[in-house]
């Protein structure tokens, strides 16, 4: 019952979000026939391709025909690349995802490395200094100062891309190339996909480290002076089970609410970091679109977004239940 | 420090199982582009980045010569014009092969015309004055006119011209939709080079058609790398991870290049103009010969360029029209002091395109400084050109002068006047509508005589920088930057941003 409330409702929202961004393209002074037909086409030729395509009808029209073809999955074709924008995602959305479970992976690493021993009373370590300070930077400086450092001067890892000129990407199944090599045999692949991961994973994990590394420290610390803990002491556990059995699952709650909001701070350095590094994932797609008054792309992308952040969020409603029960009694 | 050893060796090793950075072979050629490629299909988009991909990949029947906007044959061996105007009669070369293997003929041109014409496709308006199309024999095809259009031929060599599409796409793959589908993402030309890799949004690789008609490449691979930003390409440029930047170095770093690298510059067609809205503060002319004064750009076109800009001659790129002098500007100060003081205070918005916006906005910046010094006040504001395009429906809430670097679509200087000045072009951005202009640019675009013609289109320039609806600012060089030992790189000044990919080689 719990879940399906929470799909209800995620719907709504979804439908809430196309008209805002569709009613917002209206009213931004942008021409997306020109970016099709180019600048230098008469007049009469831009206002032809308008009208086949509908755009010359009024936006509770356009609005409602797009509802329609959305409610059978289809997001209509990108005015840019000519392709279904279902095709375009499918193509760009496992490189980001790759991506941001990447830097999660990285982010939360670093955040209990951050968190840890800050918690247990052994005060600031190196790794928590070290992160508060790259996050307190711009996104794109650090990427940047990362970028010359790692990549340019020292040679360690590449500066962008998925994967090197003499490497062909896996035939799937999951777009996840990592996963992918590994999946066809090509292990070679994976170590080149992750070694290409490094620098755009590591800049955008530092901001995720920081935020849960906090939250972390300071639900830790509050939970360690519970008597609880005490008890679990007195019985002999070491300190190693009594922060994995006791506290760590008893302060999770709010690092793990905290992950829906860093999702959403991710995707709007993703479509800072991709640029920066050549990354071909969905933020590259997005900024691209814009740049071309791409309507059908940019909702494309505002709604697997959407949905992608709806759903995690619902997850962590269930996480949390799960991990606290008086949430969902509330 | 033995945590340091091992995370190198670490790293080290990663490299070497991952085979690193691959070491790139002398035939391999590597060029980025800060854009990804929309499309493969030469007829349904308008792209400035792919043009040079598709300019080794199809062709069309004539094209500009090197270094020049002179035309020469391309598919066509030959081509003459019947004495009325009206008819173009084409001589294909006769041992043109498709990616394919299939044989060219003078019906595949035919066909692919055909399809070119289609009003549903993007570029179908090159050829809107095109009344007939025929293919009397194998190797003969005819184009008749509805009125004589000595740009015609422009039209076919223009970086968006047509370029035959083979029946491999245009029967094989026809689909429902005349292979547009099919075409985003496959080929069937005639070039030196078939697309081999398509990876969207990081990587499209060429490789060379050995059974190429003409000469051979030298290079075996073109690698085209998608690298948004420019910092980066010149990172790449100066490991030695790309070969060259086609576009977009920016000017203040083109004198202190690093060692290993070289620059060409040449002429291209992008002018640099402003457009006057002539409806609001502007709209009384000794105002407007007072603002002249300010803008002549002899006073900052260094500082906004670099060097790499001259004054412009006329509202005609020097490439398309070589006029003598560069355009006479007011240069009294003083009295341009003096209208302004004399009138209620002035501010003015300068506009300026989102097109290479960096270069812009200085540019914008050194003018509104220039305003400055004659008691005008001016604020700026970047508009992307599909905004531009909407200023005519509100004169009043567009800016006063609109700053762009934008090129026509050929050589010819009716693409000029057909793109920016007549009261119908697209990019008259204010409106501008003259009537006795339109009669002298109809007239114009009938002359076939080159001296006369240039005379005629030179004299309309002039009277639209009389009536300050547009003003000739700057002829700003392009610049490739390049990998020393790279040679024959060909530009031509109407194809923005390309190198040839055919001629290209390593010394």
């Amino acid at each position: 019952m719990f879940i399906a409330k929470r799909l209800i409702s995620l719907v709504g929202i979804l439908i809430a979000m196309t008209f805002i961004v569709f009613s917002l393209q209206q009213i931004i002074p942008a021409d997306p026939v020109r970016a099709i037909v180019g600048m230098n086409a008469p007049r009469a030729t831009a206002e032809a391709r308008r009208k086949e395509l509908g755009l010359d009808q009024p936006l509770p029209q356009r609005y409602g025909r797009y509802l329609s073809r959305l409610a059978v999955g289809d997001l209509g074709v990108s005015t840019r690349t000519h392709r279904p924008v279902a095709v375009d995602l499918a193509h760009f959305l496992p490189a980001s995802a790759e991506l941001m479970l990447a830097a999660f992976a990285v982010g939360i690493t670093l955040a209990l490395a951050a968190a840890l021993p800050n918690a247990a009373g052994h005060g600031g370590n190196a790794v928590a200094t070290g992160i508060i300070a790259a996050s307190s930077a711009p996104i794109f400086l650090v990427a940047q100062v990362f970028a010359l450092i790692l990549w340019y001067w020292l040679g360690w890892f590449p500066g962008g891309g998925r994967l090197g000129p003499d490497t062909p990407p896996p035939d799937g199944p999951t777009g996840l190339f990592v996963l992918d090599g590994l999946l066809n045999g090509h292990p070679s692949t994976s170590i080149e996909a992750l070694y290409h991961l490094a620098i755009p994973a590591l800049t955008l994990a530092l901001p995720v480290a920081a935020a849960l590394g906090r939250a972390l420290t300071s639900s830790m610390t509050g939970v360690l002076r519970q008597t609880y803990v005490r008890t679990a002491r007195a019985k002999g556990l070491s300190e190693f089970a009594v922060v994995r059995r006791h506290v760590l699952r008893n302060a999770a709650p709010v690092p793990v609410a905290m992950v829906g909001l860093q999702f959403q701070q991710m995707f709007m350095n993703i479509l800072i970091v991709e640029g920066l590094f050549a990354w071909p994932g969905v933020g590259s797609y997005l900024v691209q679109a814009f740049a071309a008054s791409d309507l059908p792309a940019i909702l494309g992308v505002s709604i697997a977004f959407g949905g992608c952040y709806l759903v995690l969020a619902a997850l962590i409603d269930v996480l949390q239940a799960l991990l606290d029960p008086r949430i969902e009694a509330r | 420090m033995k945590s340091t050893v091992a995370l190198r060796a670490g790293i080290a090793a990663l490299a070497l199982v991952a085979g690193k950075l691959p070491v790139c072979a002398e035939t391999v050629l590597r060029v980025a582009y800060q854009k990804d490629i929309s499309t493969f299909d030469p007829d349904n988009a308008f792209p400035l980045y792919g043009i040079d991909a598709l300019h080794v990949i199809y062709q069309g029947l004539v094209q500009y010569q090197p270094g020049t906007t002179e035309l020469t044959g391309w598919l066509a061996e030959r081509w003459s014009v019947s004495e009325d105007g009206l008819t173009y009669r084409f001589r294909l070369h006769d041992n043109v092969r498709f990616h394919d293997g299939r044989a060219l003929t003078a019906s595949d041109v035919l066909a692919y015309f055909r399809r070119r014409k289609r009003p549903d496709l993007a570029l179908s308006y090159f050829l809107n004055g095109v009344a007939d199309m025929k293919a009397p024999d194998a190797r003969t095809f005819v184009i008749r006119l509805t009125a004589p259009d000595p740009a015609f031929l422009d039209r076919l060599a223009s970086a968006w011209g047509p370029k035959v599409v083979g029946p491999g796409a245009l029967v094989d793959h026809a689909g429902s939709d005349h292979a547009e589908t099919w075409l985003n993402e496959h080929e069937d030309g005639t070039g030196p080079y078939r697309i081999t890799q398509i990876n969207r949004g990081q990587r499209y690789v060429l490789s060379r058609n050995e059974d190429y008609w003409g000469k051979r490449p030298y290079f075996d691979r073109i690698q085209i790398e998608i690298v948004p930003q420019m910092a980066q390409q010149m990172l790449m440029l100066n490991k030695g991870d790309l070969d060259l930047i086609q576009n977009g170095y920016p000017f203040e770093q083109l004198r202190h290049l690093p060692s290993g690298l070289r620059l060409l510059v040449y002429d291209d067609l992008g002018l640099e103009m402003a457009y006057v809205n002539r409806s609001k503060r502007l709209r009384d002319p000794t105002l407007r010969r007072a603002v002249l004064t300010a803008l002549n750009p002899a006073g900052w076109l260094d500082d906004a360029f670099f060097g790499f800009a001259t004054p412009a001659h006329s509202l005609y790129p020097k490439a398309m029209i070589a006029a003598r002098e560069p355009v006479d500007f007011p240069s009294d100060l003083a009295a341009a002091r003096a209208i302004v003081a004399a009138a209620p205070p002035v501010t003015l918005e300068i506009g300026y395109g989102d097109q290479e916006r960096a270069v812009q906005q200085r540019a914008a910046e050194l003018l509104a400084s220039a305003l400055e010094r004659i008691g005008i006040h001016a604020t700026l504001r970047s508009y992307p050109l599909d905004q531009a395009l909407l200023f005519a429906e509100d004169l009043q809430r567009a800016p006063d002068l609109y700053l762009a670097q934008n090129y026509p679509d050929a050589a010819h200087p009716a693409t000029q006047t057909g793109v920016f000045f007549s009261s119908t072009a697209p990019l008259n951005f204010f409106g501008y509508k003259n009537p006795h202009i339109d009669q002298l640019i109809d007239a114009a675009d009938r002359v076939s005589d080159r001296a006369e013609r240039d005379r005629r289109y030179l004299v309309i320039s002039q009277q639209l920088f009389a009536d300050t609806a547009f003003i000739p600012l700057a002829d700003i060089r392009d610049v490739i930057v390049y990998r020393q030992g790279l040679t024959g790189l060909d530009p031509r000044p109407a194809l923005p941003w390309v190198v040839d990919y055919e001629s290209i080689r390593r010394e």
